[in-house]
């Protein structure tokens, strides 16, 4: 065999070198078929708790409801589920864990404001290198407060919920509206949880914000303005046990409604079974947040809820204000799941978040994504209908829901209970068609306690 | 102004009652075993549960589920105490320790198989609505709570005086020693004082259930107001758990009606400290159970 000559070999180094070039110039410039990255959505909560895992049910339900008609802009939404025990050390560890282990771009608190605070001084520390949004459904005004006057700092942190200041007004309102106007009342009692997130409508508030200021009348104030005798006032301490003085001075001083401003802090049950067997029993008992948002109050309390006025939010036949109402509740149930006011807001936000990336077009891009949430008016929500449902109202309320106003139900029997709310209420029609509200609110249905304890024998 | 002090009065009896009622199965344990009984709170969760579980879950009648569910806690009584107390009654760090993991594991272990939202209740409603006394309504449930705690109370005084049994408790409660160098049988002794003492916690869930949320939680809410009332009226002595249950009846009633409602705990707490500032044993001397 004859040697390579000199030329042959150089011809061969070359050759080699041309294809080696054309090799690596097409896999560097033909694009390979690629799997998209997925949205990924922590959610942090204490699992424990079976309201709180309700909700994070709900959220969870929402991502396979997405991911079943192709995620958001094709991508999966996968989710992550971090205990934060309801404490501020754990809620800031599962927090960093979400953004820089997990690498979540969507955060979701469940807990107490206490924590979402702390995550949100947390975030700052961590949003410049790992972008991200920090959503969360409860009420402290002080969320917005910062959010409003150093919004460059804390830009990333929203509240799928109503503050403080704007829902603890126009509810309560709407409550004493319904039981002037609807029950007749004239004289009334008003309890308050004695909670950080209950101090405007016990005292009154008033702040200054780069957006407005704010101004928040205690309930007394606006009972007063619809007429009403407040004869009783009370703050009911957080895990109370002992109503019965409470009760009894209620009676004594004759009032024909009691507005119970509660939320899952304070024993419902108890406060209702003590209600009922009690000299106050006759008057209505409304409440407000807690246990009573479910259908299965009723068997909480074996019975004792005959007559309790309350926002029940667990009834498949609620009014649908949007596509996804009934089959959210439905879902929920078939899942052995109770739904509460807040598990409606936790469903929702999860397509409010599809909603803003599906504008921004991006979901890696944070800032396009806050600014969308900021523009984007969402329309599927499950049970808020506000005038406009969105985050960027350049008011005190910015970076928050409008207040959610909305039905009023009465206990009126095992699997029985009744939208008593008023068709015609000026507030119910500012905010839900009139159809709707004709179809769905029965306020001539609405009896007295002691009727309903008559009739039930 | 005089229907809320008359109530003030009224109430200073049915308070008084129930926390009496709730503490005194307590007292026996702690005045005759000596033994600081954290598991006390698992037999209002056994009661209720176990009422719940024979008559919902395995669907027998009310009544025999109320009896299965006393019999179930005199068959887990002489287990604990032969696995747990005999064995820890030496060395009181373990036995707290225990007791009080026994606790955390029952209630744990309900809060799984009926979480609050499953509505677990008991129908015990006996005198629903108001009974007029005098010029105010009070609640029949309430009333009828008192009473029947008054009258348990009663009849456990009765026993620890006129029955030899009881004379051999009380005897044990003064001078363990001295008491067992007369050949008393302890185990024996200790087990009935023992299900002597898990009855009325028993008798107090099924009475309060249609005035107070029954939840998983609900043991350990009605062992802080037992043991309040216990150590203000000195540990396992019973004439200063009665007084001691009465004090803070009418510190809860005369702040709730006169004063103001949201005081009413912190009140009772403030009273009980300095009265143990002055009685460090409590109200009653803490040698006897009578």
């Amino acid at each position: 065999m004859n040697p390579v000559s000199r030329k042959g070999l150089i011809l061969i180094v070359v050759a080699i070198i041309i294809i080696a070039a054309g090799y690596l110039g097409y896999i560097y410039t033909v694009p390979k078929p690629t799997v998209a990255k997925p949205v990924k959505i922590a959610i942090l909560t204490d699992f424990t708790l079976p309201v709180l895992k309700g909700q994070g049910e709900a959220s969870i339900l929402a991502i396979e409801d997405i991911n079943k008609t192709g995620g958001i802009l094709g991508r999966r939404v996968e989710y992550v589920w971090l205990n934060t025990m309801r404490k501020v050390d754990v809620a800031i560890t599962a927090y960093r864990k979400a953004l820089i282990e997990e690498g979540a771009k969507y955060v979701v608190l469940e807990g107490v404001s206490e924590e979402m605070l702390a995550l949100m001084e947390e975030g700052t520390k961590l949003y410049s290198q790992y972008p991200h949004i920090l959503m969360y459904v409860g009420m402290a005004s002080e969320v917005s407060l910062k959010i409003i006057n150093e919004y460059d700092k804390y830009k990333f942190a929203f509240r799928m919920f109503d503050v403080d200041y704007d829902a603890n007004v126009r509810r309560p309102y709407d409550y004493f509206l319904h039981a002037r106007d609807v029950l007749k009342v004239s004289k009334i009692a008003i309890l308050i949880e004695d909670a950080a997130w209950t101090y405007g409508a016990r005292e009154g508030f008033q702040a200054t914000t780069k957006l407005g200021d704010v101004k928040q009348k205690p309930l007394r104030e606006l009972a007063k303005e619809l007429g009403l005798e407040v004869v009783y006032e009370a703050k009911i301490a957080v895990g109370e046990k002992n109503f019965v003085p409470i009760l009894e001075t209620i009676a004594a001083r004759g009032a024909q409604y009691i507005f119970a401003m509660t939320s899952w802090y304070t024993d419902c049950v108890t406060l209702t079974k003590q209600w009922a067997t009690s000299a106050a029993g006759d008057a209505y008992l409304a409440l407000y947040g807690g246990p009573n948002h479910w259908t299965t109050f009723w068997d909480l309390t074996g019975g004792a809820a005959l007559g309790v006025i309350s926002g029940v939010y667990d009834i498949e036949d609620f009014p649908p204000v949007s596509p996804y109402t009934q089959s959210f509740i439905k879902k929920m149930h078939e899942k052995g799941l109770r739904v509460d006011m807040s598990a409606h807001y936790y469903y929702s936000l999860i397509y409010h978040i599809k909603a803003a990336i599906e504008k921004a077009g991006d979901p890696d891009n944070i800032d396009a994504v806050i600014k969308a949430l900021e523009e984007v008016e969402f329309k599927g929500h499950t049970i808020l209908l506000a005038p406009k449902v969105f985050l960027g109202e350049k008011s005190p309320i910015f970076h928050s829901y409008p207040a959610y106003v909305g039905f009023l139900f009465q206990f009126q029997g095992k699997d029985k209970v009744v939208n008593i709310s008023d068709p015609n209420d000026p507030i119910l029609l500012e905010r839900y068609p009139k159809d709707l509200l004709g179809k769905y609110c029965h306020p001539e249905l609405a009896k007295p306690p002691a009727e309903l304890r008559k009739q039930a024998g | 102004m005089i229907e809320l002090i008359y109530l003030t009065i009224i109430y200073t009896f049915i308070f008084g009652s129930l926390y009496l009622g709730i503490a005194l199965g307590f007292s026996i344990i702690t005045g005759i075993l000596r033994v600081f009984h954290l598991a006390y709170p698992v037999l209002f969760l056994i009661v209720a549960y176990g009422t719940w579980l024979f008559w919902r879950d395995l669907g027998l009648t009310f009544i025999l589920s109320i009896v299965l569910s006393f019999i179930l806690i005199i068959i887990l009584t002489p287990i604990l105490y032969r696995f747990v107390i005999s064995k820890f009654i030496d060395a009181e760090d373990y036995l707290l320790t225990a007791l009080l993991l026994i606790f955390l594991s029952t209630e744990e272990t309900i809060n799984l198989i009926y979480p609050e939202w499953k509505g677990v209740y008991l129908p015990t409603l006996i005198l629903p609505g108001t009974v007029n006394i005098g010029f105010a309504a009070v609640s029949g449930q309430l009333l009828i709570t008192a009473l029947i705690s008054t009258i348990m109370v009663f009849f456990y005084v009765i026993f620890f005086v006129k029955t030899k049994i009881g004379l051999i408790m009380r005897a044990i409660s003064q001078d363990y020693f001295a008491s067992k160098m007369l050949g008393i049988n302890f185990d024996v002794m200790f087990i009935i004082a023992m299900i002597a003492g898990s009855i009325p916690p028993g008798i107090i869930i099924l009475l309060i259930s249609p005035v107070w949320a029954l939840n998983p939680f609900i043991g350990w809410t009605l062992f802080m107001f037992g043991l309040m009332v216990s150590v203000l009226g000195g540990l396992g002595n019973l004439k200063g758990t009665i007084i001691a249950a009465y004090i803070v009846g009418s510190i809860h009633a005369f702040i709730g009606f006169l004063i103001d409602p949201r005081l009413m705990n912190l009140a009772s707490l403030i009273a009980v400290v300095l009265i143990l500032v002055f009685k460090p044993k409590g109200l009653a001397r803490a040698e006897t159970i009578w």
